[in-house]
This record gives structure tokens, sequence and C-alpha cells, in this order.
């Protein structure tokens, strides 16, 4: 969907932003990109849709090279949304939403019918439709924002920062929604971010950048259990292993039920949906190696067992 | 006391004269008020584009700012001859700058973010300027406009003294005449007229700000 070759940028000699980097993103995939201020990670993000064009190398989009990509064209077949959401504050939210397809000069009717579809998409009601940006909180101008993305219904989409601003609360309700938006929707998405948490959480490949090159490329068990580079061990770190912790389902780790008391006691049990820590912070709080886990009917269905968290294979 | 029944005397009984002495006048100003407009939006765009032309043709428009404006009406004299379309020029050079500046102003700072976003999705430059960055700087090109009327709707009440026609005729013969009554009854007028004009604006400008703030 999108390769970079040997690509090279730099603003001003001797000071390279992008250092012959390479990188092949899949259809699909939910591809995070992720490093220290001034890495190079927005620069990255804004080649895809080029904003910004490299001084050497190759960008194939959707298999033609970008210089043969009609800029125009190029930029309304990917979605984009930024960290400051940019809604335009002289339109209503619905016209904000078809901001991309009136670019295009699509029909009225069509307009309207799209923009309810999306409103309703990133859990809005349609009474939103009407107001102005001004009226909306963080939160919902970044749903917002995301809509307009998808208005025009593109292969891919690109994202900075976008939860940047967003509060804590609020960032965890918005992950969750675009991690909803993405399986229902089957785009590819690149997003850059510097929480570390969120790229854990969002991204099926995540790119760890510095100085304008990729130190370390993987799912979420390569880049949490099998750095490769120093770099990326420590900037990771134990920041990354908690958040992983914090992800991955209990679910994905049940064991059999071997016959000790704890595991069939149902007040310690945990929900097949919780977090691994949940369940090691409840053996813990216990003084107890394993507990049962229940699924979302209440029904005892296996264990969660400490030592055999250590058998399972990264 | 006095004066001001004598006043209101010369204002009805030669009513018709007035009457046609502020048709002119508004006919002159808003020939120079379209032309200004027109002209003054159309550079405050292009310049946008290029902040070393802008700091050239506002520096330009500052100068001629400051020149007096019956120094300007004479030295048109001496190039279009007396009349109409002598004040017409010189209205125009004095109300351009408000209105390049404002257009500046307004379309260099809209948001950069809203920009990026705007580019980001594929607004070609027309449409960048057009449906984001236009409608957004409008609020402070009506304000440097709203400038610029009062100004030259004041303004050409000095036009007849280069045989121009408007209120400025019943100001001068006041004058020459020793007329006080004459006088007063035309800058009150001129006064009016400004007033009115930019209260029309004022109303267009507050609908504006609300949409866009």
């Amino acid at each position: 969907m999108i390769q970079f070759r040997d690509v090279s940028q730099q603003y001003e000699a001797g000071k390279p932003i992008i250092q012959n980097l390479s990188l092949n993103i899949e259809a699909g995939e939910f591809v995070v990109l992720i490093g220290p201020s001034g890495c190079g990670k927005t620069t990255l993000l804004k080649m895809m849709n080029g904003l910004i064009a490299p001084n050497s190398g190759e960008i194939i989009i959707k298999g033609k090279t970008i210089k043969d990509w009609d800029p125009i064209v190029l930029k309304r077949n990917i979605g984009y949304v930024i960290q400051q959401v940019g809604l335009f504050p002289h339109l209503s939210i619905e016209k904000n939403m078809a901001y991309p397809l009136d670019l295009q000069k699509t029909a009225a009717a069509q307009k309207q019918e799209r923009a309810r579809e999306l409103i309703h998409l990133v859990g809005l009601d349609e009474s939103y439709l009407k107001k102005y940006p001004n009226e909306l909180s963080g939160g919902q101008k970044q749903r917002v924002g995301m809509a307009r993305a998808l208005a025009a219904d593109p292969e891919i989409i690109l994202m900075d920062e976008p939860l940047g601003a967003v509060d804590q609360i609020n960032r965890a309700v918005l992950q969750d929604e675009i991690i909803r938006i993405y399986q229902s929707l089957h785009k590819t998405i690149v997003f850059v971010t510097h929480d570390i948490e969120e790229a854990i959480k969002l991204g099926t490949k995540i790119v760890v950048l510095n100085q304008g090159e990729i130190m370390e490329i993987g799912t979420r068990d390569d880049i949490v259990f099998h750095s490769k580079s120093d770099f990326a061990e420590a900037f990771i770190g134990n920041k990354g292993f908690l958040s992983y912790l914090n992800i991955v389902k209990i679910k994905q780790v049940i064991c059999p039920f071997n016959g000790s008391a704890a595991e069939k006691d149902i007040t310690l049990a945990v929900n097949e949906a919780d977090p691994l820590i949940v369940g090691i912070r409840r053996c813990l709080e216990n003084g107890v190696n394993k507990i049962g886990v229940r699924n979302a009917n209440g029904t005892l269905i296996g264990a969660f067992d400490l030592g055999c968290l250590s058998r399972l294979k990264f | 006391m006095e004066f001001f029944t004598s006043l209101g005397n010369l204002l009805l009984t030669r009513s018709d004269f007035f009457i046609e002495l502020m048709v002119q006048h508004l006919l002159l100003s808003f020939t120079a008020i379209i032309i200004i407009t027109v002209v003054g939006i159309t550079t405050g765009i292009l310049i946008a584009k290029s902040p070393k032309a802008a700091s050239v043709v506002i520096g330009l428009t500052n100068v001629l700012y400051t020149i007096p404006s019956i120094a300007m009406f004479g030295f048109f004299v001496s190039i279009t001859g007396i009349g109409n379309t002598t004040a017409i020029i010189a209205l125009v050079i004095y109300g351009l700058l408000p209105v390049i500046r404002n257009t500046y102003v307004g379309l260099t700072e809209v948001d950069s973010q809203i920009m990026e976003a705007a580019v980001g999705m594929g607004s070609t430059p027309w449409q960048l300027l057009s449906k984001i960055q236009f409608p957004l700087a409008l609020p402070v090109i009506i304000a440097g406009i709203r400038n610029m009327v009062v100004m030259t709707i004041a303004l050409a009440g000095i036009a007849s003294f280069i045989g121009a026609g408007g209120l400025g005729v019943a100001i001068w013969r006041g004058i020459t005449t020793n007329f006080d009554e004459m006088t007063v009854a035309g800058s009150l007028l001129v006064a009016l007229l400004a007033f009115i004009a930019d209260g029309i604006l004022g109303m267009i400008e507050k609908r504006l700000l609300r949409r866009t703030k």
C-alpha cells in the first residue's frame, strides 16, 4: 500500500530529518510511528500524502510512485487527521465533515446522507450536525476530525498525534473508538504518537524512530520482548511492558483448571476481558498463584495462572 | 437657538437642492468605494502569497496615505483636470490602504493548522482561498472596508474644491458667502451619510463575526 525506498530528507545541509529510510506498509495494517520529538515521525507521515517531498529516494503509494500522482488527487485519496483537529470554524459540523466531498463537487443530497452516516460512525448523534466547532468539547472535535478524514472513504488514513491534546480519560475512550473503526472498516492507518502506551495499544505494527532512522519495527510482542536495538529497549522499556500488561486480555492466557481451591473461588475470579495486570494484581493481593476466569455470563471457564504466564510464547 | 431655527428652515426650503447634493455625494463616494473594494481586495489577495511584495505594496500605500488630501487633489488637477474623475482617483488612492492592509492581514493570519488540514485533504489553491481562507478573513476585511467607507464619504466633501459635485458644494458655498447655516447643513448631512453607512456595515460585520469566532 505504502512503500518507502531509501528515502532521505533534510531542510538544511548536514541536518538530516530522514536518512535512507525504507519501510513497507501493507493494506489493512495499523502502523504506529513512535519516537522522541524531532525523530522525523511527522515528516515521514507528511511525505505519504505529498505535503513534504523527499530530497531523494522513492515513495510508492498504491503501486504508483508519488511523482506520478497528481498531488491534489493523491491527497483526496488519503484521509488526514491532525493534532489540533483543524476543524473549519466558519462551517457547521455537517459541512466540516462533508468538506472532502465538497472538494470533489459531490451532490448536496449525497453529502447530507454521508454526514449522517459519519456522525453515527464516530459515536455522536445527529443533533451535532447543525452545531459549530466552537460548541464542541475537545474530544467531540476530534471525533468530527476523524469523521472528516473518513468522508471520502479513503483506503489510507494518516493521523498525526490526533489525541495529543485530549485529556487522559477521553483519550482512552477515543483510542477504543479508533480501534473499533479500524476493525470495522478495514482501512490502512498510519498513526504518529509519542505516547508509548498508545502505540502498544493501537498498532498492529510499531515503528520506533530516532534521528530519522528506523530503530526497531515489529508487532507489540516484538517491540516489548524482543527488542534488538539499545535505543528501542531504553525508549520502550518497562513503560512499554506495563502498557502491554494493561492491554493484553486475560482471554489470551487462560489455562486449564488443575484443581486448586482458589481457582474455584468465584469471589476471586477475574473476567476474561480484563487485562493481564488485573489478574496479576488479584493474585498478589490474595497471596495465590492461580485464580478462576469467568466469561461475560459469569461462568468459570478456566484459570489464570502466574506459573502459566512464564510458559507463554511471546 | 435662532441659528438652529434658520438652519431647519434652510433645510426645509432648499430640500431639493440638498437632496440633489446628497445623491451626487453618494454617487461619487460609491463609485470610489466600489473601485477601492475590488482593487484593494484583489491586491490584498495577490500580495498575501508573497511577503516581499506585501511589504513593498503596503509601504507604498502607507506613503500615499500620508499626503495631505488638498495636496493630492491639487496634484491630480494638473494631470486629469477638474471634475469628478479627479475626485474619484484621489479618493481611491486614499481608500486603498485600509482595504489592502486588512485583506492581507486577514488572509495571512488564518490559523496555519486550519490551512494545513485543508491542504492535506486535497484542496486546490482556489478552493483553499474561496472556501477556507477568504471566509475566515472576512471579518477583518469588512472592518477595513468599514473604515474606508466612512473615510471616503467624509473625504468626498472636499472634492467640490476641485469642481466635483456633492455636499462639499454646500459647505464651500457657505464658507465663501459667509453663510454659516449653509456650511453647517452640508457638514451635518455628510456626517449623517457616513454614520448610516457605518451602521449598516457594522451590522453586517456583527453577523459575520457570530460564525467565525
